[in-house]
């Protein structure tokens, strides 16, 4: 595989990379690697890189680049909100590809908050044939809060066999030259995301199915609060027929970040396997409406 | 800004060129030396905002990832202490001839100084060297990091499995470089100028700022650089960045 540079954007303020097969086989998509938070285009743990060099070692052109504000892309004056200011950069990037590169069809990927970004997109452009969205938006099921409560009955068993232990290695530690700090230490701030309203969510799945657009969804067991069974997403969305283009995946070992090395080989193995099905024989499938 | 890649083309490295942005340019150019792992992505935003203040103060400047870091080529289990040193070099002779400058300082975070002070030797042209948050004992610091890669995994349950560290291939070569590893014998000369530039008081601090005397700065925020908050925090420490630029004369 081969990478490049890429400058793009209305002052050129826009940077990505783009990592391109030894031959590239036509009416292929390329894949766009969207930011998760503030991490630059190379990901959490370098692994937008390993997803985009397999890809490309498949025969699929793949953009990693940084939206503007993040990682080396220069930010934007205007007032525009974030949302909207990403999806023009979305945007930006597929249209840059589109005519440096011939390629008229993209799947975009992304993990959090790059899931959803990935996902308003592909709403709103037809260029779309794929998203893959990583811990995407979660909605509370019977089933997941049923979970839950176990989960936190069976927390509670053992936390009382477990809270005399706590408090011995507390007061061992406060004892210790470095116990206060380590007491003190701030805890981390946890991750705070808003969803758009479900229904809302039902219709958009609704034109991205009718327009032939394939989805994988995979979610980590990182977000237990949120997400702790595999079909929840089934479940949640009862009334979208998703016609067998749903592939649902859940890691339950991996956490939200993919931590593991072995995490980070089953999340680019469960991509891989899931572009070549819907994207590696065929070129992308025309879209029902247009 | 201009993102290229240099180095060998059978295994290219990814930098990203400022220019001065100031005439006349500065003769000294600068190249910044990344941390190691998680530390480089935390570590991304600050660099560049560094490299912003730098060509605004007239200087040329380079960001660079280590080969198999980044957007450099190479797996991150090929990574090894010796060829980011080889590296380092070869990034300063490519910002020599890009910007036409004849000297070149560097500023090492954290790993970087390491590779920072293991290159130097090697380097006649290498004006000031800035040793950032060093480490100063690899084996001290691989501890650290074991720790907090248990910490973070014990809060899942899990334990850590060997040959990782915190999102990372961790090799036997490079693991057996970091635990060799002491700046403080490390060979010398390092730059025509040293300056450390660190926000704790441990006792490796203490004993760099006996060994390098009047060019220690001390800053008084603590900068987090582990992985705990990567997605939904950046990390600018502003006070660290205006030392490290005053220290190239860049005020």
């Amino acid at each position: 595989v081969r990478e490049r540079p890429l400058q793009f954007g209305d002052s050129g303020g826009m940077l990505g990379l783009v990592t391109e097969p030894e031959r590239a086989a036509a009416g292929r998509p390329a894949v766009l690697i969207l930011n998760s938070g503030l991490v630059h285009r190379i990901g959490t743990f370098r692994n937008s890189v390993k997803i985009a060099r397999r890809l490309a070692t498949d025969g699929f052109p793949a953009v990693r680049f940084d939206l503007s504000g993040v990682g080396d892309s220069e930010p934007r004056r205007d007032a525009v909100r974030f949302e909207e200011r990403w999806l023009g950069d979305v945007r930006a990037a597929m249209d840059h590809v589109e005519r440096t590169r011939g390629v008229r069809w993209f799947v975009l990927m992304g993990l959090c908050s790059g899931a959803d970004n990935a996902f308003r997109a592909a709403c709103r452009d037809e260029r779309v044939a794929g998203v893959v969205l990583m811990d995407w938006y979660t909605y509370p099921t019977l089933r997941f809060r049923f979970l839950r409560q176990w989960a936190r009955i069976r927390q509670l068993r053992s936390w009382r066999r477990g809270a005399a232990r706590l408090f011995r290695s507390a007061a061992r530690r406060l004892r210790g030259p470095a116990g206060l700090a380590a007491a003190t230490q701030e805890a981390p701030a946890p991750y705070v995301r808003e969803f758009p309203p479900r229904d809302e969510v039902a219709a958009d799945l609704r034109v991205l199915v009718a327009r032939g657009v394939h989805l994988c969804v995979i979610y980590s067991g990182g977000m237990l609060d949120a997400y702790n069974y595999r079909e929840q997403l089934l479940d949640a969305f009862p009334d979208v027929d998703f016609q067998g283009r749903l592939n649902l995946e859940y890691l339950p070992d991996a956490d939200h970040i993919y931590t593991e090395l072995a995490s980070q080989r089953a999340l680019v193995e469960a991509i891989a396997r899931w572009t070549g099905r819907c994207f590696g024989t065929a070129p992308a499938p025309a879209p029902a409406t247009r | 800004v201009t993102p290229f890649h240099f180095g060998d083309s059978r295994r290219p490295l990814f930098g990203i060129y400022h220019p001065a942005q100031r005439s006349p340019a500065r003769d000294t150019g600068v190249v910044l030396l990344n941390p190691l792992g998680h530390e480089a992505i935390r570590a991304h935003r600050a660099l560049r905002q560094l490299a912003l203040r730098l060509a605004d103060a007239g200087f040329h400047s380079l960001r660079f990832d280590y080969y198999g870091t980044g957007d450099s080529a190479g797996d991150c289990a090929e990574g090894t202490l010796c060829r980011w040193v080889q590296d380092a070099g070869t990034a300063s002779d490519e910002l020599r001839d890009t910007a036409g400058v004849a000297k070149v300082s560097w500023v090492g975070l954290k790993l970087g100084a390491a590779v920072g002070v293991l290159a130097a030797p090697a380097r006649r042209d290498l004006d000031t060297l800035v040793l950032w948050e060093p480490v100063v004992s690899g084996r001290a610091y691989l501890d650290e990091l074991r720790a907090l890669h248990a910490e973070v995994l014990a809060r899942q349950g899990r334990s850590s499995p060997p040959g990782e560290i915190l999102g990372f291939p961790l090799p036997d070569t490079l693991r057996a470089e970091l635990e060799a590893f002491d700046l403080l014998a490390a060979p010398r000369p390092w730059g025509r100028r040293n300056v450390v530039l660190a926000s704790q008081e441990g006792p490796h601090e203490l004993r760099l700022r006996e060994n390098v005397g009047s060019s220690y700065r001390s800053v008084s925020s603590t900068v987090d650089w582990s992985p705990r908050r990567s997605l939904s925090a950046g990390l600018v420490p502003m006070e660290a960045l205006s030392v490290v630029a005053a220290s190239l004369g860049a005020a």
